[in-house]
């Protein structure tokens, strides 16, 4: 389900990858978890750097990629979601957005539209909200 | 007077003067810390393309205009990281931007708020730290300097600190409305958490 969401998120056209945001890649050949640090960093290549290996040890042997296509960001990770946010406000044009909790944090109590009581559009969770928002972003 | 007598008249003027503004740095300083580095290097050198204002604020201001909106949002956020900061529920998350505000009295070195990121948190239970990194790559620990602040204008850290908040009122927090998720909103709560 997480793995899910957060393809889901990837695979919107307002995704990008942002610093602060933490990946995880778990594939059969790979296995990672990175922290962007930099993001785009134009003095270099475009890419981000990683000090974060995938025991979550300090990596002295800094790498610089690019994000792959398996990688995907960490939606239980608050800084990650705080990230999302600033995208979701920065395709939305509204600085000031924010899904809005109905129940507290109930499943199905998180709504994109305050207005809306339809169960329809309830979410479970922020970040699922935050996703939610993203792709129906404009 | 020869041109060489002028051009020696000259530089021990721009010395006499990069020495006054030495000795009066702090007044020179704007309200971020920043004082006139460059100005004081050129007098020092003799050394650099002078460009008038018009000319300078022409080619730069592009920059000039990130540089004033990260500036006031700077000086914004600036009281209001120290208050995090000094909070007993605060501690370095990973993901969370940190900013130089400060360069310290006459000497100090650096141009302008160096950004850096913490990539991990860690370390001797009594003397925790966190691993950041900088645009070099380097791995570093977090300096025992109050002039580190959190960068709260950047979204990845405003998210970790709303993860502190919630640790510190144990889950009680919730983010219902703008109000509550704005920087000034999360550092109130965490001065408030029990």
């Amino acid at each position: 389900m997480k793995a899910e969401l957060a393809q889901r998120a990837v695979a919107c056209r307002h995704w990008r990858w942002a610093p602060g945001m933490l990946s995880r890649c778990s594939t059969d050949t790979r296995r990672a978890v990175y922290r962007w640090l930099v993001g785009l960093d134009t003095r270099h290549y475009g890419l981000v750097c990683i000090v974060q290996d995938k025991h979550g040890r300090p990596c002295r042997n800094v790498a610089t990629l690019q994000p792959g296509p398996d990688d995907l960001p960490d939606l239980t990770d608050q800084a990650t979601l705080g990230c999302l946010l600033g995208l979701v406000r920065l395709a939305r044009l509204d600085p000031a957005w924010l899904p809005t909790c109905l129940d507290g944090q109930a499943l199905g109590a998180w709504v994109v539209e305050p207005p809306s009581r339809n169960r329809q559009t309830r979410h479970e969770s922020y970040a699922s909200a935050l996703v939610a928002a993203l792709e129906a972003a404009p | 007077m020869s041109g060489k007598d002028e051009i020696a008249r000259l530089r021990s003027i721009m010395a006499a003067a990069a020495d006054e503004i030495e000795e009066h740095w702090e007044a020179h300083c704007d309200r971020e810390g920043f004082g006139p580095v460059n100005l004081v290097r050129r007098l020092r050198t003799g050394k650099g393309d002078y460009r008038s204002r018009t000319q300078s604020i022409s080619k730069c201001g592009h920059e000039a205009n990130i540089k004033d909106s990260r500036a006031g949002g700077c000086a914004m956020n600036d009281d209001l990281a120290r208050r995090a900061v000094a909070c007993r529920h605060w501690r370095w998350l990973p993901g969370m931007a940190l900013v130089r505000r400060k360069h310290g009295p006459a000497g100090g070195t650096g141009l302008r708020p160096t950004h850096l990121r913490v990539a991990l948190t860690g370390g001797h239970p009594c003397d925790p730290f966190a691993c950041i990194a900088d645009v070099d790559r380097l791995p570093r620990p977090v300096p025992h300097d109050p002039h580190w602040v959190p960068d709260l204008t950047d979204p990845a850290t405003v998210g970790a600190l709303l993860a502190l908040v919630r640790e510190a009122w144990e889950g009680q927090y919730t983010v219902c409305g703008e109000a509550q998720l704005t920087p000034e909103a999360l550092v109130a709560a965490l001065e408030a958490a029990p």
